[in-house]
């Protein structure tokens, strides 16, 4: 226990933060062991302790990763941006030629040795928000420049986002969105951040043709069918459907832990649609509202570490981290009250998975590193004042 | 404007938007959960269910390896018309309209297919009628069908592209048709599965899946996902002890005995006498319609009094006490006589007074068997000692044989109130205890067997697809049915039923032969207006070293009832033809030593090496073993053949070459290769070198 409290008090950065993280984490083994009560009983022959297990250890591996993240001074992310990024294109090509295909998505690689499945767009993804911070932050002095600042920094963006798409949309047009509000945030100027946006739409629109050309590489059907759907209504829509009667079966306050029924008729309800169980679960006032709550703090927590940070590189980078969690999570949320059409994005850190948790939880890190600087710097700049107050009395 | 303020300003720009997005979702959250609350919560768990899949039945398999049961897939196709994009329905409906009519259904015309699709289309996007989303393309079509359909136009983009809507059921099917199908039994829904379908149906049917089904307008159930996307799964495989030969004989005499004699029904059943395998089982029987077939299983479902056949049992009995011999004096009344108030008759008045036991067996003499009975046991403290022979034959107790619905053998308790004066005299020739012919076979099998019994065993071994999941090794009661002498005795009784006695008419000049004719009358009590019999006759052969036990019971026949002309003939052909089927009597093969003297001594070839040991053994070929080891391969160097170590290592890949393709696939797949197999015959070349290491990879093995 002692250690425990040392580790505590050792503990630096953002504690709001480190909470939160904790939080999330927790949430997350408790309802994916609810939800995860039919799959258990088709494949583990009722052992439902194995899906539990198996969460609660990816979540440890993932605080501890956290940590190391944590641990490292920001700045390096700085320097390793660019190999990160020049890593994950080819990663990317070979994912859309070769990846391991679940679900009759090709999004996976395996990794060799382990026999792990691993997401390239979610390793990729962190490149790029890092890369992009990096970019925007070095060409802070000609921010508004185009050839010299707005080029270079879209190019990038524009490859990654083009290469994720193919197989995984919501994740590439996510990513994108995040971009975006990275280059508005750092100054970008507005007109060319218009110009991005149509940039994006016009990227759709190839995908499209793409699409109808080569129906094996991009999922068309799936998009359009949808998003037809939803347009449509929506109220056909089966899992939705299903996912708004279990938010009200919970009502305020839920019908209890592992009562949920409709985890049976849900499709994927650990992943795509856990935020309606944990509302049927938990209910609004023990569930649904703190989740939301839960993301929207930590937007606020990165914004205080916006105002304090001295340098652009750290906000943009926190901020862009920070979005890129809070903007799947609102779009997971919103697919389960039918705010959007269905996307297939988890909640982050929440949903049952493998590398995607491990994946948040070194953007948790990297935060929890600004985090820890920006306190650092204040301490220093304190007592730098302190010295100069006392410098001026003598005077 | 001060940079950081800028970056500031637009920071919390965004945060402001993420404020009103939250506080969006919040709303609607709260408006679903809570304001529409009532609507949603009164639709849950209606117009959806989860509905088991069943994993793909296992199949039935005879001895060798011939199917008895299968199961065959076939589909029901739908189409969800408001799927295909305006586009590419316009661009698709000629072409598949014509591939519909050519290869799906041709009662509907080109034109007509597309009229009706798009009408159907037309009605659900105008109109929002529900059926188009379910619309029926076909009711029943094979694998090769969906194979084609899976290409056609607008379809080929499967569920979420073209509406394709496959939904698969299977159709159990019995390649040999009529052949022991009654003991292959039924696999129904919603009723009793019987037969073996019924006993090893746990096996059969696999594991059960769920998937997830909705309802639709008109009460039609379709699931949620496309089914293909779940795994299927494969119920186990039974193999049984069937002869394929050897059913297809009896099944074959059976019919044409039933047909001649007009009789109601016939079971036969051949066992292999060492081992208790049922070799086949065969039930043939009349509807109303006076077609035959099996309907009904006879040999183990069907109880009834087995009359003279059980006369084996009394005398044993008799013997086995001490309380006569062969030779013992008995007297026949000359083939009529009362006991208490009711008249006994033999078959007919013959006018034998005293004889001894063995003309008495021979002749089948119920009253002289009645009489010896009633000396010995007939009082009231000597009943349960005969009620005690009778288990100790194994007679009180089901065989258990592997088959569902085996009746309960029907043996009266020397206490209960039924037991009357006339039990014993009747039971000494086969009346007041009910036995099935199965019940009846597995004692005279006992007494074939030198007085071992078998537990009669249709089933050889479990499966899942390669692999051995359960063996049925024959089961033998520990302890023997009788005293040696006592069995010797009988075996002679029953030779000499068929030498001189009963059995003289059909006497086999191809194989010798034992057994026991059997003529029960039937529905005796309602009146003396008509009688009708059960003839049948329980056996062995060859007489002398038996390989096969065989009843035969024909029910009702019209034009004869004799055992001896009715079920001995057919019991005597059965025989005969199994006899020549079966070369392992004739011993051809090792009579002639220069057959087996050239060149083309075996080799190159590796396998298993009890297979060797045992063909060796079977064609009396000298052979030496150098090795303990399980797998082998053969040396033809040596003048004699040498059979050598094949080294199996894990880890390791093996020489798998000169095997053939089931010793090498069990080989390679047990150590972790994935096998791929090209040709038949036996392995010439693997695309692995032995020796080398084992990573999981494939291995390509060629045969010729």
């Amino acid at each position: 226990m002692s250690s425990v409290i040392r580790l505590y008090q050792d503990l630096k950065g953002d504690k709001v933060i480190w909470m939160i993280f904790i939080l999330l984490g927790l949430f997350s083994i408790l309802s994916v062991y609810s939800a995860t009560g039919s799959i258990a009983y088709k494949y583990r022959g009722g052992n439902t302790e194995y899906y539990l297990v198996q969460q609660a250890l990816f979540v440890s591996l993932g605080a501890l990763l956290a940590y190391v993240c944590y641990k490292m001074p920001y700045k390096n992310y700085s320097r390793i941006a660019p190999f990160l990024l020049v890593i994950s294109i080819p990663l990317l090509i070979y994912t859309i030629g070769f990846g391991t295909e679940i679900n009759s998505a090709r999004r996976w690689i395996t990794i060799p040795w382990i026999d792990k499945t691993i997401q390239t767009s979610d390793f990729a993804k962190l490149a790029l928000i890092i890369y992009v911070a990096r970019s925007l932050a070095v060409r802070q002095e000609y921010i508004k420049d185009f050839q010299g600042a707005f080029l270079p920094i879209i190019l990038p963006i524009v490859v990654v986002c083009g290469l994720i798409a193919p197989a995984d949309l919501s994740t590439a047009g996510l990513l994108f969105l995040t971009c975006l509000l990275m280059m508005f945030i750092g100054r970008v100027s507005l007109k060319y951040v218009a110009l991005l946006l149509l940039m994006g739409m016009v990227l759709a629109s190839i995908l499209i043709l793409l699409g109808a050309a080569f129906p094996e590489w991009v999922r068309l059907d799936t998009w359009v069918s949808r998003i037809t759907e939803f347009t449509a209504g929506g109220n056909d829509v089966f899992q939705v459907k299903q996912s708004k009667i279990a938010i009200a079966e919970g009502g305020w306050t839920g019908v209890g832990p592992g009562n949920s029924m409709q985890r049976n008729y849900l499709p994927s309800p650990y992943a795509d649609f856990i935020y309606a169980i944990i509302c049927e679960e938990y209910g609004l006032i023990f569930g649904g509202i703190p989740i939301l709550a839960l993301y929207l703090w930590l937007l606020f927590r990165c914004m205080t570490i916006v105002t304090k940070s001295p340098k652009a590189f750290g906000a943009i980078l926190a901020m862009g981290l920070c979005l890129n969690i809070v903007i799947q999570a609102f779009a997971n949320i919103a697919v389960s009250v039918q705010l959007v059409p269905v996307t297939g994005l988890t909640l982050p850190l929440v949903s049952m998975g493998g590398t995607s948790i491990l994946f948040t939880c070194i953007a948790f890190g990297i935060i929890l590193s600004v985090s820890k600087f920006v306190d650092e710097a204040k301490a220093k700049r304190l007592e730098l004042e302190q010295i100069e107050a006392v410098d001026e009395s003598y005077n | 404007m001060d940079r950081k303020n800028e970056l500031l300003i637009r920071a919390y720009l965004v945060l402001l938007a993420f404020v009103i997005l939250s506080a969006v979702i919040l709303v609607r959250v709260v408006k679903v959960s809570v304001i529409e609350g009532e609507k949603w919560r009164k639709l849950s768990g209606v117009n959806v269910k989860m509905m088991p899949v069943y994993a793909d039945r296992g199949n039935i398999y005879a001895e060798d390896g011939s199917l008895l049961a299968t199961s065959l897939p076939f589909f029901e196709i739908r189409m969800d018309l408001m799927v295909p994009s305006q586009e590419r329905f316009d661009n698709g409906i000629d072409s598949l309209s014509y591939y519909l009519s050519k290869h799906i259904d041709n009662s509907k015309s080109p034109r007509e297919w597309k009229s009706q699709l798009s009408e159907v289309r037309k009605n659900g996007i105008e109109f929002k009628k529900p059926g188009s989303r379910y619309h029926l393309i076909a009711k029943r079509i094979d694998f090769d069908q969906l194979k084609m359909l899976k290409e056609f136009p607008i379809l080929r983009y499967g569920r979420y592209g073209g509406g394709l809507i496959i939904e698969k059921h299977n159709k159990r099917d019995k390649p040999y048709k009529m052949l022991a199908s009654r003991t292959i039994g039924v696999d129904r829904e919603n009723a009793d599965k019987i037969g073996l379908e019924g006993y090893f149906d746990n096996f059969l049917k696999g594991d059960t899946d769920e998937k997830l089904m909705k309802r639709i307008p008109g009460d039609i159930w379709i699931p949620v996902f496309d089914p293909t996307e779940i795994e299927e799964k494969q119920g186990d495989d039974v193999h049984t002890n069937i002869d394929i030969h050897i059913q297809d004989i009896v099944h074959e005499e059976l019919v044409e005995a039933v047909d001649s004699f007009h009789a109601e029904a016939g079971t036969a059943i051949v066992m292999d006498v060492k081992t208790g395998a049922i070799k086949a089982i065969s039930n043939i029987s009349r509807n109303e319609k006076g077609l035959i077939g099996e309907s009904y299983n006879y040999a183990v479902g069907h109880r009834s009094e087995p009359g003279s056949t059980i006369k084996l049992a009394t005398v044993m009995a008799l013997m086995d006490d001490g309380h006569a011999d062969l030779n013992t004096k008995v007297d026949l009344f000359g083939g009529r006589k009362k006991f208490y108030d009711l008249v006994m008759e033999d078959s007919h008045i013959h006018g034998t007074r005293i004889t001894d036991v063995q003309k008495a067996f021979e002749i089948s003499s119920n009253v002289g068997m009645a009489s010896l009975a009633k000396q010995f046991y007939g009082k009231k403290e000597d009943r349960k000692n005969f009620i005690a022979k009778l288990h100790q034959f194994g007679l009180h107790k089901p065989t258990g044989v592997e088959i569902k619905g085996e009746r309960d053998p029907l043996i009266k308790d020397p206490a209960a109130k039924d037991w009357y004066g006339t039990t014993i005299p009747w039971m000494a020739h086969g009346y007041e205890l009910m036995l099935t012919p199965l019940q009846v076979l597995a004692f005279y099998n006992a007494v074939a067997n030198d007085g071992v019994y078998m537990k009669p065993q249709i089933v050889r071994k479990i499966s899942q697809i390669e692999k051995t999941k359960k063996v049925f090794k024959p089961k033998r009661r520990k302890d023997k049915i009788a005293k040696t002498s006592t069995i010797e005795k009988a075996q002679f009784l029953l030779k000499s039923v068929v030498e001189r006695g009963t059995g003289r008419s059909f006497q086999s000049n191809v194989v010798p032969f034992s057994g026991k004719t059997g003529t029960t009358s039937v529905d005796y009590v309602k009146g003396k207006e008509k009688k009708s019999y059960n003839a049948s006759f329980a056996g062995y052969f060859p007489s002398d070293d038996p390989v096969y036990s065989m009843i035969v019971v024909i029910y009702k026949p019209q034009n004869a009832y004799y055992g001896s002309v009715v079920a001995g003939p057919v019991f005597k052909n059965i025989a005969e033809k199994i006899f020549v089927l079966k070369d392992q009597f004739n011993n051809t093969i090792n009579d002639n030593d220069d057959l087996l003297v050239n060149n083309d001594l075996p080799s190159h070839h590796a396998g298993f090496a009890p297979d060797f040991k045992r063909v060796f053994g079977y064609v009396g070929m000298g052979y030496e073993k150098k090795t303990k080891s399980s797998w082998v391969k053969i040396d033809p160097s040596e003048e004699e053949v040498e059979i050598k170590k094949n080294e199996i290592k894990k880890k390791k890949v093996p020489d798998v070459r000169g095997m053939g393709l089931r010793d090498a696939l069990y080989v390679l797949e047990n150590l972790g290769l994935e096998v791929e197999a090209n040709g038949f015959g036996k392995v010439k070349k693997q695309s692995l070198k032995p020796g080398a290491r084992i990573e999981g990879q494939k291995i390509n093995i060629y045969l010729n």
